[in-house]
């Protein structure tokens, strides 16, 4: 087992590219007792410096983080791409609270591939200079593929499933193609597995504090078809899973989130970063399709649905956090006003995107819209799960497998969805954020379809 | 990229493709055997006289174009109605194809008629049967024949080939045609070598 195990971290490592291996690198940091402090989101403020971490030993340390379409990172890749910003890693100060512009720091070039000869005496001779003009403390030192392909082994020796099981839902995930929405149930487990909410063995403060940063890792590796694929979607929802993951595991096993901080700001970091870049995407595109358009129209209002929960969540977060790209809120509220109106409700299962909406459009909109939203969202809920059906698909079902069955393609059996179910998971919550908005004239209206629900 | 449904998708093109299927083969063909060549560029028939035809592929195909930019207004209904359209240009090029095959065919064994302008009769099809190969049903009822005209001219088909039945002199010579045809495919099926 232990052969395909490194094999398949092994292959990873080499169909990653800087972007995919920036937050696996950021845990394998947190493993080895660094403390990240900072990741890049690529502006010309951060000089070169991917991660900006402190070392066990209490010192600052910057990474440069470079992938190479090649085996190996050539003299002109060098030069030309390198060069320039190990300069600026090098010299330039890291300006952070956390500790004086003046402090020295150590500075890392970070790849997964090898580095030619030339680039070896290049660094070399770059590393001499500085010590021959007296400032030894400048020095560019480097962690490259086999060093990492270590790193990352003994990074991971307790998490590999035991259970066959297991291993059979890594391998499978490991070797999707990803261009479809994640399998969530699936990472949900491997997670879940990973760090033992599964078992009753009781792990000590210190192990889930290495088992977070250790499930990062797995997480990432799982994903991985995902990342290349930049299906940016998929990848936020696996790291939410991460997130709830960890903080099961915090709840069950009595631990605070103090402890695994490092872990969760990471993690929150990547998605807050996938989601700009996201943003970006949807900037450059004149059009919504994806993959074959012969087969989109159906599918285009859930696409628009899912993206504007998630945009609506940027937005959010840029406005309460201030962590603000001016150009990429004016997007948001913009694309968000726009594409609002051809949101679809495919199941109970969209209700957390209609939220993400409705919390983005009270930051954005004066007008009671955003209410008369949330009101018309709750009555088609009481009028199709409680009266007349057909019962929307419970928060359970994805939106995949709940639009095969709305346009005849499932082969599951499943129950009669053209009749009211009378449940739902969601109505209860919505009734309660409609009252606390004082819209109790209204509600009357709903109150009859909303009985019928339990 | 954006997110994606793959499992809706190939269930929604799957359903498109037997609708372009089914309505890209012309009428009279939809019924005959089919045969799948995965490879090659040519195709040969041995005939029941034993005579080889070889013939290349000929491709009919259709273009559909989608205006992205336009996407939001664009229904499956739209889709549908475009993959319709292809569909039908492809069945002309088949039918073209078809036909075109055919009538050189039957030039070449010498089964055409020539009407010389005049319109059709239940007499002319009697002659036009006779030059035909006629299979039967192991009960003895002969396989349906298609007859293939212009819809202008068709009024006049069925109403001569009604007369076939009405018209004693007609019926009489139609059903010993039948049975002389009943003889020979017996004669055939006799003399059928099997396999193994």
């Amino acid at each position: 087992m232990s052969g395909v195990k490194e094999r398949i971290l092994e292959n990873w490592l080499d169909s990653s590219n800087e972007r995919t291996f920036e937050v696996p690198f950021c845990f394998m940091l947190l493993s080895q007792g660094y403390t990240v402090i900072h990741m890049t989101r690529h502006s010309s403020m951060e000089m070169g410096k991917d991660i900006i971490a402190i070392d066990p030993q209490g010192v600052p340390c910057a990474f440069q983080l470079k992938s190479s379409p090649s085996r190996s990172i050539t003299l002109t890749q060098w030069r030309t791409e390198i060069e320039p910003q190990v300069h600026d890693l090098m010299l330039g100060k890291i300006v952070h609270p956390s500790f004086p512009s003046s402090t020295p720091h150590r500075s890392y070039l970070v790849t997964n591939r090898d580095l030619n000869e030339e680039v070896q005496r290049a660094i070399d001779d770059l590393n001499r200079g500085w010590e021959n003009r007296g400032h030894s403390e400048i020095r560019l030192e480097t962690i490259v593929r086999g060093q990492l392909l270590k790193m990352t082994l003994d990074h991971t020796p307790t998490l590999w499933p035991a259970e066959l099981a297991d291993v059979k839902i890594l391998l499978e995930l490991f070797l999707d193609d990803g261009p479809g929405p994640l399998p969530k149930a699936k990472v949900s487990h491997l997670l879940e597995t990973t760090m033992g909410l599964h078992s009753n063995e009781v792990p000590s403060e210190a192990q889930l504090v290495r088992t977070a940063a250790s499930s990062a890792l797995l997480c990432a590796l799982a994903t991985s078809p995902w990342s290349r694929a930049e299906n940016y979607a998929a990848e936020i929802e696996a790291w939410m899973i991460y997130i709830a993951a960890l903080l099961a595991a915090c709840e069950r096993w009595g631990i605070t989130q103090y402890e695994i901080h490092n872990s969760l700001e990471i993690a929150k970091n990547a998605i807050f970063r996938l989601l700009g870049k996201l943003c970006e995407e949807l900037r450059t595109r004149s059009h919504l399709v994806e993959g074959n358009a012969l087969a989109d129209p159906p599918l285009l209002r859930v696409r628009v649905t899912q993206l504007i929960g998630l945009m609506s969540v940027y937005g959010l977060w840029q406005k309460i956090h201030g962590q603000q790209n001016k150009e990429h809120f004016e997007f948001v509220r913009d694309f968000c006003l726009t594409r609002g109106p051809q949101m679809v409700v495919w199941g109970e299962g969209t209700v957390p995107q209609f939220l993400a909406y409705y919390w983005f459009l009270k930051e954005i909109d004066a007008s009671p819209n955003s209410d008369f939203m949330l009101m018309g969202l709750l009555k088609l809920i009481a009028t199709q799960n409680g009266k007349q059906g057909p019962s929307l698909a419970d928060p359970y079902q994805n939106a995949e497998d709940a639009l095969l069955e709305a346009l005849g393609f499932s082969e599951k059996e499943g129950k009669d969805s053209t009749e009211p179910s009378g449940v739902s998971y969601m109505a209860k919550g919505l009734l309660h954020l409609v009252a606390k908005r004082n819209w109790k004239q209204h509600l009357r209206g709903i109150w009859p379809d909303l009985m019928f629900l339990a | 990229m954006l997110p994606d449904f793959p499992k809706v998708k190939e269930k929604v093109l799957e359903t498109l493709n037997k609708r372009m299927q089914a309505r890209s083969t012309p009428s009279p063909f939809q019924n005959a055997k089919h045969l799948r060549y995965h490879e090659g560029h040519r195709h040969r028939i041995v005939r029941a006289d034993g005579s080889v035809v070889e013939n290349e592929f000929k491709e009919a195909s259709s273009k559909i174009t989608l205006d992205l930019s336009q996407w939001d207004s664009i229904t499956m209904e739209d889709i549908i109605a475009k993959i319709d359209a292809a569909a039908e240009e492809m069945e002309s090029q088949m039918a073209r194809h078809f036909f075109g095959e055919i009538s050189k065919s039957v030039e070449e064994v010498g089964n055409a008629i020539d009407a010389k302008g005049k319109p059709f009769t239940a007499e002319m099809y009697l002659e036009a049967l006779e030059k035909v190969q006629l299979d039967f049903y192991e009960d003895g009822t002969p396989h349906e024949l298609t007859l293939v005209c212009s819809p202008k001219m068709a009024p006049r088909m069925k109403a001569e080939l009604q007369r076939l039945h009405t018209d004693p002199e007609l019926a009489r010579r139609y059903n010993e045609l039948i049975e002389q045809k009943r003889d020979e495919w017996r004669e055939r099926e006799n003399s059928r070598k099997l396999v193994g």
